[in-house]
């Protein structure tokens, strides 16, 4: 009796030390991930990030010519601003903008910069659509994927606070450095693109910000198979972005994990149609 | 005694199993505590910025938290181990560098392309396609958003709310 208790004993332990191992694995992440968000948690670090992102955003600017129409970009920075204050970072100010170009995409910049293109507003039918793309790009920023990606890191600091040091130094390897970096970063968005994963999780964090915002939970999905075809005008996103197909397989197991479905009533196309009308032609 | 030594080893056991709790922070100017892991769930409680929780366990895109003695679900997106931190800007600052930044950067870029070796009309076309707008730029960083005309517009997402 007392062997059959020792050798139930042991089966258990067996199986809690198999959970445990996995509870560790899945801790050791979680705290990487929450040792990442602690580093993040200086002021000092933002201003870096915030300083960094604006270098990039003025090459964005030099490329593309911001669109004059000003009630455009005010609705823009509606939508905007208002799916930032679901998307975990109340430090940032973030800016969005409308630049001029037939090509479809979108891009973001660290600190709180995000562009649009006029032709990816053109593609659109609803304002959820437009939150969609939005909180795709405001995740690349809360998931600081290019700040991660550069990955100009110190002996024992984050990549962050490398880049504090870098723009804190007044020598000449630092102000090089600090060209490196921004041509890494202009290298991800206009040629060779962050990591398919990146992309996922944007996608992913974006339909949740979009989601939790108020909006049609099944838009960005429903943007992205409608513009999939146009091969001219996604010349750029189709070189720096995973194959439109996967992205959508992985959209629908969001959908279907989180159990959300497709709801038109939270679309808001009238209020879409009358803010991009002059855009839209 | 080798029973209470075994079920005291298993109960040593499963306590380790249990996920730690840790605080977290709201960072959304309001958060509703659901009844379960899911968007369309039934609100609890309203939460607002800064507000602390304790975590119990993380199921995918969710948190199972305590908060006032009520138990719930907090999406991850609203969630930090740290307290929100206040907005910070720049701005006041990088406008005395403007003069100042056009020059070094660009030549820092120059600079950066000869330390890698890279034949002059490279080096030319790399500084072409890193020239700057911080015209632009500083349009772009004009563009206001009042206070209440952010909260109307937030209001007309919720369920009710003039489209």
């Amino acid at each position: 009796m007392t062997h059959k208790y020792i050798l139930a004993t042991l089966t258990l332990s067996i199986v809690l030390a198999g959970c445990s191992a996995q509870n560790t694995i899945q801790d050791n992440r979680l705290r990487v991930d929450q040792i990442q968000a602690r580093s993040s948690a200086s002021t000092e670090d933002v201003e870096a990030e915030i300083q960094f992102g604006r270098e990039l955003a003025a090459r964005i600017l030099a490329r593309y010519r911001l669109s004059d129409n000003k009630g455009l970009q005010h609705y823009l920075n509606l939508v905007g601003r208002t799916l930032a204050t679901n998307s975990g970072r109340p430090e940032l100010t973030y800016y969005f903008a409308a630049i001029e170009s037939s090509e479809i995409n979108a891009y973001a910049a660290p600190g709180g910069y995000v562009f649009i293109t006029t032709g990816a507003i053109k593609q659109m039918n609803d304002e959820a659509e437009l939150a969609g793309v939005l909180a795709h790009e405001i995740a690349h920023i809360t998931e600081k994927h290019i700040v991660k990606s550069v990955g100009i890191k110190g002996a024992d600091s984050s990549a962050i606070s490398s880049f504090s040091k870098l723009l804190g130094a007044a020598n000449d390897p630092s102000r090089i450095a600090f060209s490196q970096a921004i041509d890494k970063a202009l290298d991800y968005l206009f040629e060779n693109g962050l990591q398919a994963e990146d992309e996922y999780q944007s996608d992913n964090t974006g339909t949740l910000i979009a989601t939790q915002t108020g909006y049609d939970p099944s838009a960005l999905h429903r943007y992205l198979e409608r513009i999939k075809s146009k091969r001219t005008q996604l010349a750029v996103v189709n070189k720096t972005h995973p194959p439109f197909n996967q992205r959508l397989n992985q959209l629908n197991q969001l959908l279907t994990l989180e159990g959300l479905t497709t709801a038109p009533e939270l679309r808001f196309a009238p209020r879409f149609k009358t803010n991009t009308t002059n855009q839209r032609g | 005694m080798l029973k209470r030594f075994i079920t005291g080893s298993l109960a040593l056991m499963l306590t380790t199993g249990l996920v730690q709790a840790e605080t977290l922070y709201i960072q959304s100017q309001k958060a509703y505590l659901m009844g379960a892991p899911k968007f369309n769930a039934g609100k609890l409680l309203m939460l607002k910025k800064g507000d602390p929780v304790e975590s119990i366990q993380r199921q995918g895109n969710w948190y199972q938290v305590t908060s006032n003695d009520s138990v719930g679900w907090l999406s991850k997106l609203l969630l930090k181990p740290h307290p929100p931190l206040e907005k910070v800007s720049i701005l006041a600052r990088a406008d005395a560098d403007f003069k100042e930044n056009v020059r070094r950067r660009s030549s820092s870029i120059v600079t950066a392309g000869a330390a890698r070796g890279l034949a002059s009309e490279e080096r030319s076309r790399i500084h072409q396609q890193n020239e700057a707008n911080y015209y632009a730029l500083k349009q772009l960083e004009s563009l206001q958003t009042k206070e209440q005309e952010l909260t109307r517009f937030s209001e007309a997402l919720q369920p009710g709310g003039a489209q």
